[in-house]
Order: C-alpha cells, then structure tokens, then sequence
C-alpha cells in the first residue's frame, strides 16, 4: 500500500543519494551528480541509508546526505524571480514505484507554483546544480 | 513450482502522436522472446529489434515493454539493469558511432544510464578534440544519470565543467570551491568550444 504523501519534510531530516566516485574529488561533491530541476533522495524517515544503492546503479556506491535547512539560497537570473530550492516528499514515483522513501529536491522561481514544464535556462541550471552540490556532505565514500 | 511462460515482446511503431515517448516507440520496431522467469534476453535475441539508439530513453522502453507484455514479476531491477545493458550493446542500427576519445569510451562503457544521443556525443567529442588541440589535458569524462557528458577539468579545489546535456547544448561551469565565490556558468555555442575552453583554462591556472 502506498503511504500518505507528507505535506513537509523537517528541515533536519537527513535526504540520501547514491553516488560514483566520478562524482567526488577529496571532499567536493561535482555538480554532475546532481539533476535539476528536479533530483532524487531517499528520506531518512522512510529507509536507511544504504538504500539507496541499487542494482541499477552498480557504479553508484557511494553516498551523500542533504539537510533540508541547508538547501542553498535562491539562483538569480536576469530577467524574472530568483530560483529558489525547496524538497518535496514523492513516495513510489512512477519511475521507481517501490520506494516509498523518495522525495525530491526541485528549483522554482520564488512565488511561483513547481511546473514539470516549466523551462530553466541551461546556466541557470548548471549554477543551481553546482550550489546544490556544494552543501551535500559526504555520508559513505565510494568503494 | 511456477510453470515457466514464454511471451513476446513486441514494440510497435506508433506514429499518430508527437512528443519524445512517441518518437522512441516510432523508431522502435521488431520483436524479442523472453521469459519473464527467466534471465534476460541474450544479444542475440536482441539483434533482432530496430532502435535508434540516439532517441532512445529505456524508461519509456520499459514502460512500453511492460505495457505490451503483461507483468514481468520475476524481473527484477537487476534484471531489467541487464537488459538494458545489453540492448546498448546490441544495437544494430542507426546505432550512435563508437566513441573515439578513450575517455568517453570508458566513460560509455562504464555507464549504465540511458545512452547519451548522437548530438550529445558529437558535441562532447568536439570539447574533447579541441581539449586536444590547445593541449588541455582531462581529467574525468563520465555520463550522467540525464544521459549528459561531462568532461571535467580539475587543478586542486578548482574545477572545469563541460555539461553536454541530451538537447545537444553545452554548458561550461567554473567553480571555486576553495572559497565561497560564486562559480560562473556559460552556454557553449557550436564552434565556441576553443574559446571556452581557453576561458576554462585561464580560470583554472588562476
């Protein structure tokens, strides 16, 4: 049975993702291992860490971990509101139905309703991945 | 014991919609045995489909394949892993190049997400021969979860980021990370790549 989505996730819940080593140098975690607008954890409430190794990602061995209260502070950009962070619990997703831990890290403009259409100029997104990437911590090194 | 089952699948060219799903399945055509009790189905079996692998997004296979077929509840993730693993390999048409820089090459047989497209690819392969040619060696060149290619340049803390993403742009990312300056990002035009790069290079000898 699926659970009840939760209206909020509490700003010191620990948030987990997989990641390869290709992604890590010393203690930096590099912006390629983020997606955005929208980028996938495991909540802590819902799965233990390990969780979030899967088959499917044989070269993702590592992990990092994300805080909600350190999400980075709004993206500007030229024209229009900042981008601003927020995380959304998003159990059993249709792209991976068994994991009632999902949730996600997405970008908005700040006011503004999230819109999976809703297009973000491509530096904008490369300079909210690399802010993002900047506050994961560094849970488990890849093997 | 559970009685093994032989189905089929099959991926039919739909042609009445529009959108990136619709494409794959358009470009999609043939068929393949396998067993949803079984391991997953051999290149061989394989060789058989029609894909063009610049489109194609196994998401939106799996789900077309499960849709056709009925459950698969002896498949696991790892299965599906294989599967798709092998798909790659079997490609027999309109299959994107080999790749000619060993790092992507690596890089490609290493991954195990959605293959980048042939635009990707072509674009990733220009950062890298122009890398070559004003004598920037690379540090990492890996395929992301969004089937991107990023070829990473690194002195210490400072970083280098070519994102070649599934839409065929380039983005080139500058990061500090030994401080708290705000990191600079440029959209690559085709044929920018040297300047860029050369901008990347400045900033990393910096």
């Amino acid at each position: 049975m699926v659970r009840a989505r939760d209206e909020a996730i509490p700003a010191e819940e620990p948030l987990y993702r997989s990641i390869s080593s290709d992604y890590i140098n010393g203690e930096d975690i590099l912006p390629q291992a983020i997606d955005l607008p929208r980028c996938s954890f495991n909540r802590s409430k819902h799965s233990i860490p390990e969780a979030v190794r899967t088959l499917r990602r044989p070269n993702d061995t590592g992990i990092v971990e994300l805080l909600p209260r350190n999400l980075p502070p709004p993206v500007p950009r030229a024209s229009g509101s900042p981008y601003e962070f927020f995380a959304v619990d998003d159990p059993n997703p249709a792209e991976d139905p068994e994991n009632d831990a999902h949730c996600e890290v997405r970008i908005k403009p700040q006011g503004a309703a999230f819109s999976k259409n809703h297009k973000v100029k491509k530096d904008v997104l490369a300079l909210a991945k690399n802010s993002l990437a900047k506050n994961l911590r560094l849970h488990t090194p890849p093997r | 014991m559970t009685q093994l089952i032989e189905v089929e699948i099959h991926l039919p060219p739909q042609t009445t919609t529009t959108g990136r799903a619709d494409r794959i399945a358009r470009e999609t055509t043939g068929s393949v045995e396998v067993s949803p009790h079984s391991e997953a189905p051999s290149i061989e079996q394989l060789s058989q489909l029609v894909i063009d692998s610049s489109s194609l997004d196994l998401r939106t296979l799996r789900l077309a394949v499960g849709a056709g077929s009925g459950d698969f509840p002896n498949w696991s993730s790892s299965s599906w892993a294989v599967f798709e693993k092998r798909l790659r390999i079997g490609l027999p048409v309109n299959a994107a190049p080999p790749a000619r820089h060993p790092f992507l090459r690596g890089a490609l047989d290493r991954s195990v997400d959605p293959p980048p497209s042939r635009l990707t690819l072509a674009r990733a392969e220009r950062v890298l021969a122009e890398a070559e040619r004003v004598g920037m060696a690379v540090d990492r060149v890996s395929v992301t979860r969004s089937a991107a290619v990023a070829i990473t340049f690194i002195r210490v803390r400072r970083y280098g980021i070519f994102e070649c993403d599934s839409d065929g742009d380039v983005v080139l990312t500058l990061t500090n990370r030994a401080n708290d300056e705000e990191a600079d990002a440029y959209v690559v035009a085709p044929g920018q790549e040297k300047a860029h790069l050369e901008k990347a290079l400045s900033f990393l000898e910096g």
